[in-house]
């Protein structure tokens, strides 16, 4: 069950019946009376006075026009990434089908660092105040399919404030955290990674079965996310991004990845050097017009490896100043003998 | 779309009944509202069940009482306001009931609380449901909970207006008075918010805040 079906049927009652709801009627039904009593009132001078009223319909006639007149004209849609892109990211691929997977024996385990940089947002007196904070993660990835999967997980801290009142308010949260769960962390296990009795969108086992194909690739991110919550080619480049910081895509499907996302509309260079925890590479990004936020993945041209992934907001938005990334990760895989059994120590 | 939206315009055939009836749309009934204020009791009768079932689940069935009723009451003092173009009447209520809902936080967040003293469970069927994944998803009911909580109010509105209301965007643009891209950007940060919380267990601790909100961990995997 996905998040969205979990919230859906969370707090479900049966409606009540009309019949039911007479007595929040009342309320309204003294309202009406009222104003009609006033309308009649008004309509005698009205009547005194000879005014007239124009039509609320002809304004409505008007405004439709108008609609009309703006939602009409879709452009035609450009074709695939710029030529800048799309050379940056068929010669990663070329690359990186030379850079040697991780081989990861039959009692081993791929071990997944992440650091990612979040956004924690709240309202105070209606507006939204944000903060950045920066969290580790080591996900243990068994070979064997009998062995469960081992999530750590570092205690929140403060990446960036925008403000004295981002500043107080990561303080103080940041107090509370420490103050009710230590600094120790986290620690979950499960069979197929399905920690909280969720899985995972995508395991090693599940990208065998993806096309190596770009363009049927493509295709299939299309049809799997047809433009949920962002515009098509925006869904599709950002399951590209899922499927990639995930840490253990095999060097084939890495390649066609990123063939595919030369393939979509709109994806073009973003930084030519940029730096994400300290690594240095190419920007290549989409800007999603509609919610001004850039989707960035940043890849290493020397191997071809992913450094990890941005969402810049653009414009700003109440609390989150213009061009900050709200989001971030940045991935480094290993192989290890075994996972730990209890949180980090640190 | 554009004649589409022409025609939802005008009166629609309503096939119910034995004879052939024409029904007007909300934009009508609260058009001839402004002339024969009797005709408003009509959007009651159309919408109040929908809203109410809204509003039980947001802030619990004494507020939600109290949101009907004011909801309507604020409707119809505000009718003259009511954009014609607007043929549906439902995004314009839903957004005077969550305004309202906002003075209700208290009784909003003992109603998140609730989720947790009343656990559902999710899975097939009770007797698929094994005890480590009722456990697992009782724990992601609780993140659940806890997250709703924290979230931004405006994030939660609007992810809450598509989950529980069954808004469109465009309706939920309408209901918030904002623009689709603001309503596409908040669902996806709180969708974020809502997936890293129920698939990891982001279950950071809970912090008051100084009005009596709470705070929210939108953590992206």
């Amino acid at each position: 069950m996905d998040e969205l079906a979990l919230l859906r049927s969370a707090r479900d009652f049966p409606a009540v019946p009309l019949d039911d709801l007479a007595k929040n009627r009342v309320a309204l039904d003294k309202a009406i009376s009222g104003a009609a009593s006033r309308k009649s009132a008004k309509r005698r001078m009205q009547r005194r006075a000879g005014w007239t009223f124009a039509s609320v319909g002809v304004a409505a006639a008007i405004a439709i026009a108008l609609v009309a007149t703006d939602t009409i004209g879709f452009g035609g849609s450009p074709v695939g990434a710029s030529a800048e892109a799309a050379e940056v990211l068929n010669e990663a691929a070329q690359t990186t089908i030379l850079t040697a997977d991780p081989i990861v024996g039959a009692d081993q385990y791929l071990r997944v660092d992440t650091k990612a940089v979040s956004g924690v947002g709240t309202t105070i007196s209606g507006h939204d105040i944000w903060y950045l904070a920066l969290r580790t993660s080591s996900l243990f990835v068994p070979k064997s399919d009998q062995k469960s999967w081992v999530l750590q997980r570092s205690s929140p801290t403060v990446f960036q404030t925008f403000g004295p009142e981002s500043q107080a308010y990561a303080s103080k949260y940041q107090a509370e955290i420490v103050a009710e769960h230590g600094t120790g962390g986290e620690y979950f296990q499960a069979m197929n990674g399905a920690f909280m009795n969720s899985r995972p969108d995508y395991t090693p086992e599940s990208l065998k079965a993806l096309p190596r194909d770009p363009q049927q690739l493509l295709d299939h991110f299309y049809l799997v996310n047809p433009g949920a919550g962002v515009s098509k080619d925006g869904a599709a480049f950002d399951l590209i991004v899922v499927v990639l910081r995930t840490g253990f895509v095999p060097a084939d499907l890495r390649a066609a990845l990123y063939k595919a996302a030369a393939l979509v509309p709109g994806v073009s260079v973003t930084e030519k050097a940029a730096t994400l925890e300290g690594r240095k590479g190419i920007s290549i990004g989409r800007t999603e017009r509609k919610t001004a936020e850039r989707q960035d993945i940043i890849i290493d041209p020397t191997n071809g490896l992913v450094i990890g992934e941005r969402l810049v907001i653009l414009n700003g938005q109440p609390g989150i100043p213009a061009g900050t990334a709200l989001g971030s990760t940045s991935v480094t895989t290993s192989v290890v003998d075994s996972a730990p059994t209890s949180t980090p120590s640190k | 779309m554009i004649f589409a939206f022409v025609l939802k315009g005008k009166n629609e055939l309503n096939s119910g009944g034995d004879a052939i009836n024409y029904v007007n749309s909300d934009s009508e009934v609260i058009r001839r509202s402004l002339e024969t204020p009797a005709e408003f009791g009509e959007l009651f009768v159309r919408h109040a069940t929908v809203l109410h079932r809204y509003a039980i689940r947001r802030v619990g069935g004494t507020a939600a009482d109290d949101v009907l009723s004011d909801t309507f009451l604020v409707a119809f003092e505000r009718r003259d306001k009511f954009d014609p173009l607007w043929t549906d009447a439902r995004p314009w209520l839903f957004g005077i009931a969550t305004n309202l809902i906002r003075k209700h936080h208290h009784d909003e967040t003992r109603a998140l609380k609730a989720l947790l003293a009343t656990p559902r469970e999710i899975g097939p069927t009770d007797e698929d449901v094994t005890i480590g994944r009722r456990l697992d998803a009782e724990r992601s009911v609780a993140a659940l909970s806890k997250v709703l909580r924290r979230m931004p109010a405006r994030d939660r509105d609007t992810l809450l207006l598509f989950a529980w209301a069954g808004l469109s965007y465009e309706e939920i643009a309408q209901a918030t008075n904002t623009i689709v891209g603001t309503v596409r950007s908040r669902l996806n940060r709180a969708k974020r918010t809502l997936r890293e919380a129920t698939t990891t267990g982001a279950i950071a601790p809970e912090l008051e805040v100084p009005d009596g909100r709470v705070s929210s961990v939108a953590q992206r995997t």
